[in-house]
């Protein structure tokens, strides 16, 4: 095998297909590789944790055609690294010799064989807008949980009506639902969960990507999402999403309206108080307006009052920050919407003026 | 310092949080233990070597004046009938190890002096175990019952004063009346009677106090701590530079107040159970899960601490350890929480190859003082302030009525309940 390529758009492809290679130290050293496969003018590259694949094409100068298993973080450091202009890549035998301009590299690759095989998938694909898909994405994935003990928590749930996609995730201290109207990925009435770690790439790759389309193909074990030329394949998490309906709260007894950037710089201002997971922000009303307030007995307070239009009986309720912080972040609109119930029970979140994003968020109990 | 009604003057409430526990004749106590024969003689553990000195020796032979400290050949002249045997330092060890799992019942903070001596504060234990004293009583109850040992207790406002107290406290110790109350192996000194207690001692007997110093403030003419008190500042400052005459003057004044060097040093709580025959199922494990998780959050809560991590061991037939970990939203001492953790974590665990020992351990201490519950979903329905109290309050009965009065109907025996105690047979 034996190909060049401009620098910067083999690390940038690199990069991209990287993120699915497992980090070194984790199972058999060949998914920590890059498998290339050069076929005329173009390469193909994958990388896989078994749980996660991304392939991609690249136009290269082909002049050989073959393949290896090249380490990733190690080729896409050398590539990084090198001067400016045509790299060549070149596997021979057990190494893979890279060049460009005087420098010259001879790293030793995997044995082929030992490549996991790529899920051989194929099937019709839904079109779906990237734009809003992957905003729906990065709306919700932060709610989901990196815990691997329960690893329904850790995907994000797509279900399907008549006219629209709904994203959901939760980690059991948050939910945040994401309803994509006028879009239909999966049959009406179908639900699948998809890992929220994978969705997270999808949404990087439809930004660096800068297409307009994803494309999803689904079976019952995998999602494949493709954009341009490159895919991201994921198992999907074989489990059955907690019902989450009965926790968006309907009754309030105060709804609360302020300027998204207004809150958020001031939560931002009193997270410098916050040492730990431990510390919480509490958000006070009254006639006049909002008051966010962090005291801790180490370091010190902090009290911030904002205008904001109150309705409803005075009240304070205590919320981790980040959380608070996630949720007020993803909303899309100017305006924020807190509403507030009884003590002990989870406030809503979402914009003013429509409800296709909400967070429901659960208080911390101050003891 | 307020005492309530109680007869001997001790209260809950009251600041006397130290215990210093000190075992009698420790280490010739143990050599009696184990060889009945020895009982009611004159036993002397020490060095047998020219230059050996006593490490222990039982009240018969102090009564012939033999000390510890004491060069050998002099206690073989003072009592030339004893038993001197040169000790068992791994069995020693091995003893003291126990008398720690007991310790660490009653409190999370303790601070091991010796092999045979510690500090406990219990300033957390009240709610569970009741007043100084009475934690006192059932500690020196505990380890006779579980090593038949005695041992002495000291209970004070400071370590110092408890270290003096268990001196006080001692079978043939001599006791100022009308100072401290003295009850059974326990003296107590409350924080009215501090200064009168310190100013009866002679300085020789002070904690801290060596013999050269001593006979360096004898000759100075102070030979109690009454007088070492009217000696002024600067004249001890001349004589013994400034750091041992600011804690010479802290002694006559009371004012030392520390914390128990092993207060940031409790890093895990934990308990774990092996049984007789592996268990195999989900449903077997879950009922010995209620009982860990509610041993440990019990302490947890005794020691006025939450954990930020539960972390589950599991020991396969095999001998194979696993073990597994969960980190909490927010740190916990909450049973149920702990519970609905291990449960899960235990849920995914394949038992099916038959399981000799589980336990629960909490990690990640931190002080429960103004730490915060981020409450879930699953807390959705809870009505949390009557939740807490409730746990407080089964905390209150099992102080007065015992441990097994009260908790989790899941581990209820046939006939009783068997809460899980930390030093109860691991293997029953």
């Amino acid at each position: 095998m034996r190909f060049l390529a401009e620098r910067d758009y083999l690390v940038k492809t690199l990069a991209l297909v990287g993120r699915a290679a497992q980090a070194r130290g984790v199972g058999p050293s060949t998914r920590s590789g890059i498998k290339f496969v050069v076929d005329g003018n173009s390469a193909t590259l994958t990388a896989t944790d078994i749980d996660t694949t991304i392939i991609t094409t690249m136009e290269v100068d082909g002049r050989e055609n073959g393949s290896g298993v090249i380490p990733s973080r190690l080729i896409t450091d050398i590539a990084r690294s090198m001067p400016e202009g045509s790299v060549s890549i070149v596997v021979e035998d057990d190494k893979a010799i890279i060049e460009a301009g005087r420098t010259h590299f001879e790293v030793q690759i995997y044995p082929l064989e030992t490549f996991p095989p790529t899920p051989d998938i194929t099937g019709d694909e839904v079109e779906l807008p990237a734009k809003s898909l992957s905003e729906a994405i990065s709306q919700v994935v932060r709610s989901a949980s990196d815990d691997e003990v329960r690893p329904v928590l850790t995907g994000v749930l797509l279900s399907a009506n008549e006219t629209s996609l709904r994203l959901v995730a939760t980690d059991s201290y948050r939910l945040a639902i994401r309803d994509l109207v006028d879009t239909k990925a999966i049959s009406s009435g179908t639900q699948v969960l998809v890992p929220a770690r994978a969705l997270h790439e999808v949404d990087r790759m439809a930004e660096s990507q800068g297409e307009d389309a994803i494309f999803l193909y689904m079976d019952g074990l995998h999602a494949r999402f493709r954009i341009g030329n490159t895919s991201l394949t994921t198992q999907l998490i074989n489990d059955s999403f907690p019902s989450y309906e009965q926790l968006i709260p309907k009754e309030f007894i105060q709804t609360i309206k302020v300027e998204k950037s207004v809150i958020l710089e001031a939560i931002k201002r009193m997270r410098l108080l916050v040492r730990d997971a431990t510390t919480s922000v509490r958000l006070t009303t009254d006639e006049g307006g909002l008051e966010l307030a962090v005291v801790t007995s180490e370091v010190g307070k902090a009290v911030e009052r904002m205008d904001g239009e109150i309705d409803g009986e005075p009240t304070s309720t205590s919320f981790n920050p980040q959380y608070l912080a996630d949720g007020i972040e993803a909303v899309t609109e100017n305006e924020v919407m807190i509403r507030v119930p009884e003590k002990g029970k989870p406030a809503l979140i979402s914009g003013v003026s429509d409800s296709n994003y909400r967070y429901v968020l659960m208080p911390v109990r101050v003891a | 310092m307020g005492n309530l009604d109680n007869s001997d003057g001790d209260s809950i409430g009251d600041e006397l949080d130290i215990l210093h526990v000190d075992m009698d004749a420790f280490f010739a106590a143990v050599e009696v233990l184990d060889d009945q024969s020895l009982k009611g003689r004159p036993v002397i553990v020490g060095g047998s070597g020219s230059r050996g000195v006593v490490a222990a020796c039982t009240y018969e032979a102090r009564a012939f004046g033999v000390r510890s400290g004491m060069p050998m050949f002099r206690a073989r002249k003072v009592c030339p009938q004893g038993v001197f045997l040169p000790g068992r330092f791994k069995r020693y060890v091995e003893l003291s190890r126990e008398l720690h799992v007991v310790f660490e019942t009653f409190s999370p903070f303790v601070e091991p002096i010796s092999l045979d001596e510690a500090f406990l504060d219990v300033s957390g234990a009240h709610l569970l175990f009741g007043s100084s004293l009475e934690i006192a009583k059932s500690l020196r109850k505990e380890i006779y019952g579980k090593l038949s040992l005695n041992c002495s207790v000291g209970i004070g406002r400071t370590r110092l004063v408890a270290k003096l107290a268990s001196k006080k406290a001692k079978p043939n110790a001599k006791r100022v009346p009308g100072i401290g109350y003295f009850e059974d192996g326990i003296y107590r000194v409350g924080s009215d009677d501090e200064k009168k207690f310190l100013f009866s001692l002679n300085v020789g007997e002070v904690w801290g106090i060596g013999p050269v110093t001593t006979s360096s403030l004898e000759k100075m003419g102070v030979h109690t701590v009454e007088e070492l008190s009217k000696v002024e500042y600067q004249v001890l400052v001349s004589k013994f530079g400034i750091a041992k005459a600011a804690w010479l003057k802290s002694i006559t004044s009371g004012s030392t107040q520390e914390q128990l060097v092993s207060k940031t040093e409790s890093k895990s709580v934990s308990h774990e159970e092996t049984f007789n025959t592996d268990l195999d199922s989900h449903s077997t494990l879950d009922i010995h899960l209620v009982r860990l998780c509610d041993a440990v959050t019990r302490r947890l809560r005794a020691g006025k601490l939450k954990a930020s991590t539960v972390v589950l061991v599991l020991k396969y037939s095999d001998f194979t350890r696993i073990t597994r970990q969960i980190k909490l939203a927010s740190p916990s001492n909450d049973p149920r929480t702990f519970l609905k953790e291990a449960r899960s974590i235990l849920s995914q665990i394949d038992v099916s190859s038959g399981i000799r020992l589980i336990g629960v351990s909490a990690s990640g201490l931190l002080e429960a003082g103004g730490i915060e519950d981020q409450l879930s979903f699953e807390e959705i329905n809870l009505e949390y302030e009557s939740q807490d109290n409730l746990i407080e309050a089964i905390d209150e009965i099992r102080a007065k009525y015992g441990l097994n009065s009260l908790g989790p109907a899941s581990i209820n025996g046939s006939n009783t309940l068997k809460a899980k105690e930390h030093g109860d047979n691991q293997w029953g």
